[in-house]
């Protein structure tokens, strides 16, 4: 069952929005995708703060927003908490009085506090204290609410990178504890990985893909979650029939083994499946393309190197290789790949 | 970031249309300045509130070579200003009490009357509440007089005198007018336009105010034994005034003057 | 606060200099005031009759139009402050007009709204209820004229509290009525007391629409400005003593809303 679906529409200038987002019932889920993607206009959605054109928004399968049928249930009564990048916490409240404003004045605030390793700061007011333990004291807040779910804005991208890590984790355990559905949106892909039981990639106001991050990885359906997989990828024709076949990208055909599918598919190739070489090869290779090194970079003992071969193209080679290949920008090279390295799918 | 299309950021509109009146209102202001600029310099007569029709029309007619500019205000408010300073040439009052004391202190020369005017009272014409003086004392009326400080108000204070003196009239009356009075305004000119307003039933105001709101207030005559002789005179300033000063206050004074004033109900 | 002329004093003597002027021109005549009376004997005139009325008339009338400015003033200032809709900038100008224009046509418009005879006031009359010549008309005339300046500061206030905290109460189960109070109004709180001291302040100095709409009664109606100009020729030194008492007053109440402004700074959030 879904705890959480939402089906939206809003234009705004510059920028349309059309998405489609299922929580299921107890699980975390990573709303990941670039910067200006949408995702915390989508978010903004859920909670209701702002109102799309068309769509509906169901909790426990309690609407809270149906444009068909004028249903607008306003953000108090919607059960759903939204930690804001930096935590919005109340300025002119301590951190106390900031946990009681979720709990309504209940006593549940200063067990919520101790169950975040909070007491010690009660009294304290949000700018005396770090901003690791700002986010402790907003994720406590939210959760003194009794959020039917919970919603977590970049909830990292306000913390410098050595406490990152560490309050990261801290959240996560909570979150384990508190087994309330959360939304948590990000773009880093660590943040993704580390609190996404299932990740939703959005792309340019839409969700592209929904699923593990190991399903992502290996078959993703979008350039974004492709380049933090860190592989190729392109949208291609495949022609018709069985087993090797040639799937097209612009002017360049690549030949690829694939059963029971055609027409439009994406392809994903991990760049270590290149092969570079200074002359035309004369091996098994069922691909063979002439290409100009655009640049290269160097991770550790490997080296990236992007390519123009008709289409943008990358390979990863070893530094010794990089080195005796003599590889330049500018460079001509011959870039082989079997048929078998192609990941073909719909 | 959350957006919100209902929420509100600065208006840009609102901006464009402030920069506009600034601008507007500094062509305006330099327009005046240099309007004022080109002319010669006007001989300024300052003019107690209730002469400002006379002396409008006695100003267009003596004008001759100089330009005479007006400054109107009650008696009190331009006695103190020409105590201060102010580049006044003539100067005509309604009460000899400030006239008096401006010409022992020497700011003026030796004052001479320029007319005279009785108090009358005034009643909007769509109510009918007053018609005699001893309407003025009937529960719920309200009357207006000038601030004792003008000379309106004190000819006023001084027609309730002579009602509570009146064994016709006496006491009692007085003192339910005195309770019926709502304010006292800064000067004449004020109580009668309030009473053309409708605001107030009725007002003590002199008879030569009356022409300028004919047709929205209705005059009612204070009888002769309860009336006061409003005064007016006129001087020229020590020091400042020049020949042109002298020969306004001749004018005035002249036969062609006191047509004029007569022609606006004052008396001589 | 960034304060870009900390810690780099030159330019300060010329710029103190060139300010000379202005506060001189505003401080002398103020001083003549206030040292033309010899205290003892103002002093004295202060308790007079007519003084005393007119003070006590005049902290009761500006108190009363002070809160009233604030009740009226609040939604308005918030309504500009975080939303857009058709009419906002008609508004937005409608609020400062009291501002612009002369305070005799506001208490001029005043009586030909409320008036016996004007839109509102004639349907007023058969009610028993009349305003001109009434301390509630001392009052109207206070609010018109002294509003703007509590909407404008309360406005800069409410800019100036982050949205998000309230978004953040709303996702908390606070309706926008507890958000208001416990997150917008706490954190515009300095910038709404001392639009409340400045919106007093003008009220107490109120003359033209005063006069106007609520004339000049003793008692009644007679505020401290208007006795001011009623006893001038009467009883110059009292007129002197109301003076310098007006003066007395509007320091107070200037010197509060920088004191409370620099506190709330200092301590608040």
């Amino acid at each position: 069952m879904n705890v959480l679906s939402v089906e939206a529409a809003l234009a705004l200038p510059g920028f349309a929005l059309d998405a489609t987002l299922e929580a299921h019932a107890g699980e975390r889920m990573a709303l990941f995708g670039p910067s200006g993607a949408g995702k915390s206009t989508l978010l903004s959605l859920i909670a209701g703060l702002s109102a799309p054109d068309r769509g509906i928004v169901t909790l426990d399968g309690r609407p809270l927003c149906d444009t068909a049928r004028g249903v607008d249930v306003p953000p108090s009564r919607r059960r759903i908490a939204l930690m804001f990048q930096d935590g919005a916490l109340f300025p002119h409240l301590t951190v106390r009085e900031n946990v009681a404003y979720g709990a309504r004045g209940g006593s549940g605030a200063m067990e919520w506090l101790e169950r975040l390793g909070l007491a010690a700061l009660a009294a304290r007011r949000p700018r005396e204290i770090s901003g690791g333990e700002r986010q402790r004291v907003a994720l406590a807040r939210a959760l003194a609410s009794k959020p039917a779910a919970l919603l977590l804005d970049e909830p990292f991208g306000a913390l410098d990178v050595t406490t990152r890590g560490a309050v990261r984790h801290e959240l996560r355990a909570f979150l384990e504890e508190a087994r309330v559905p959360t939304v948590i949106v990000t773009h880093d892909p660590l943040d993704a990985r580390v609190f996404g039981e299932r990740v939703a990639v959005m792309e340019a106001g839409r969700i592209v893909q929904t699923g593990t991050w190991s399903e992502i990885e290996a078959a993703p359906r979008g350039p974004f979650a492709a380049g933090l997989a860190g592989l190729n990828f392109w949208n291609a024709r495949l022609d018709p029939g069985r087993g090797l076949r040639a799937a097209r990208v612009g002017a360049v055909e690549f030949h690829v083994l694939a059963d029971d599918l055609e027409g439009e598919v994406y392809l994903a190739l991990d760049p270590e499946e290149v092969t570079l070489a200074r002359e035309a090869p004369h091996g098994s290779a069922r691909n063979v393309l002439e290409a100009t090194v655009r640049d290269l970079l160097v991770l550790g003992s490997r080296v990236r190197v992007r390519l123009d071969a008709g289409v943008p193209l990358s390979a990863e080679v070893t530094r010794q290789a990089a080195e005796a290949l003599f590889l330049a920008p500018g460079q001509r090279v011959w870039a082989s790949i079997k048929a078998t390295a192609f990941r073909v799918y719909a | 970031m959350i957006a919100d299309g209902r929420q509100a950021g600065p208006d840009r509109r609102t901006r464009r249309a402030r920069h506009i009146v600034w601008l507007a209102a500094s062509c305006l202001f330099v327009a005046a300045v240099a309007g004022e600029a080109c002319a010669a310099r006007p001989i300024t007569v300052a003019g107690a509130a209730s002469l400002t029709d006379a002396f409008e029309e006695l100003g267009r007619h003596a004008s001759g070579q100089t330009r005479v500019e007006f400054s109107f205000a009650g008696s009190q408010t331009l006695r103190t200003q020409l105590e201060h300073g102010a580049g006044f040439d003539v100067i005509a009052l309604a009460d000899s009490t400030p006239m008096n004391a401006l010409a022992r202190a020497k700011l003026i020369d030796a004052p001479q009357e320029l007319a005279r005017s009785r108090m009358v009272l005034v009643a909007p014409v769509r109510t009918r509440a007053v018609r005699s003086i001893a309407d003025l004392g009937r529960p719920g009326v309200r009357v207006l007089l000038a601030v004792s400080a003008a000379p309106a108000g004190r000819y006023a204070d001084r027609v309730l005198a002579n009602i509570g003196a009146d064994r016709a009239l006496g006491e009692n009356l007085r003192r339910a007018i005195e309770a019926n009075v709502v304010s006292r305004e800064a000067d004449v000119r004020a109580v009668l336009a309030k009473v053309a307003l409708g605001e107030a039933d009725a007002g003590i105001v002199y008879a030569t105010d009356v022409e300028g709101a004919k047709g929205r207030v209705r005059v009612v005559e204070i009888p002769d034994r309860l009336n006061v002789d409003a005064t007016y005179w006129i001087a020229t300033v020590r020091g400042n005034a020049g020949p042109e000063a002298a020969a306004f206050v001749r004018f005035a004074l002249g036969p062609e003057g006191r047509a004029i004033l007569a022609r606006h109900g004052f008396r001589h | 606060m960034s304060d870009p002329g900390r810690g780099r004093r030159e330019g300060l003597a010329p710029l103190l200099a060139a300010s000379l002027p202005l506060a001189l021109f505003t401080a002398l005549p103020l001083l003549a005031l206030a040292l033309r009376p010899d205290p003892a004997h103002w002093l004295a005139q202060l308790g007079s009759e007519a003084a005393r009325r007119a003070l006590a008339l005049t902290l009761i009338t500006s108190t009363v139009s002070t809160l009233l400015c604030i009740a009226l003033g609040l939604p308005v200032a918030y309504l500009l402050a975080r939303y857009r809709f058709r009419g906002r900038a008609a508004l937005d100008v409608l609020v400062d007009l009291p501002i612009a224009i002369p305070p005799v046509v506001a208490g001029l418009a005043l009586l030909l709204a409320f008036g016996r005879e004007g839109w509102f006031g004639r349907f007023l009359a058969p009610a028993g209820v009349r305003l001109p010549f009434t301390t509630a008309a001392v009052v109207l005339a206070q609010v018109t004229i002294a509003a703007p300046f509590f909407v404008r500061a309360a406005r800069a206030g409410f800019e100036s509290v982050d949205v998000r905290l309230e978004q953040a109460a709303w996702t908390l189960g606070a309706g926008r009525w507890r958000a208001f109070w416990t997150v917008a109004v706490p954190l515009a709180r300095p910038s709404l007391i001392a639009g409340a001291l400045l919106a007093w302040a003008r009220a107490l100095s109120e003359f033209g629409a005063t006069m106007m709409f609520a004339g000049n009664l003793p008692g009644k109606t007679q505020t401290l400005a208007l006795a001011v100009m009623s006893l001038m020729e009467s009883d110059i030194d009292t007129a002197l003593a109301v003076s310098a008492l007006s003066l007395l007053l509007a320091l107070v109440a200037l010197t509060a809303a920088r004191l409370v402004a620099r506190s709330w700074r200092g301590t608040g959030p």
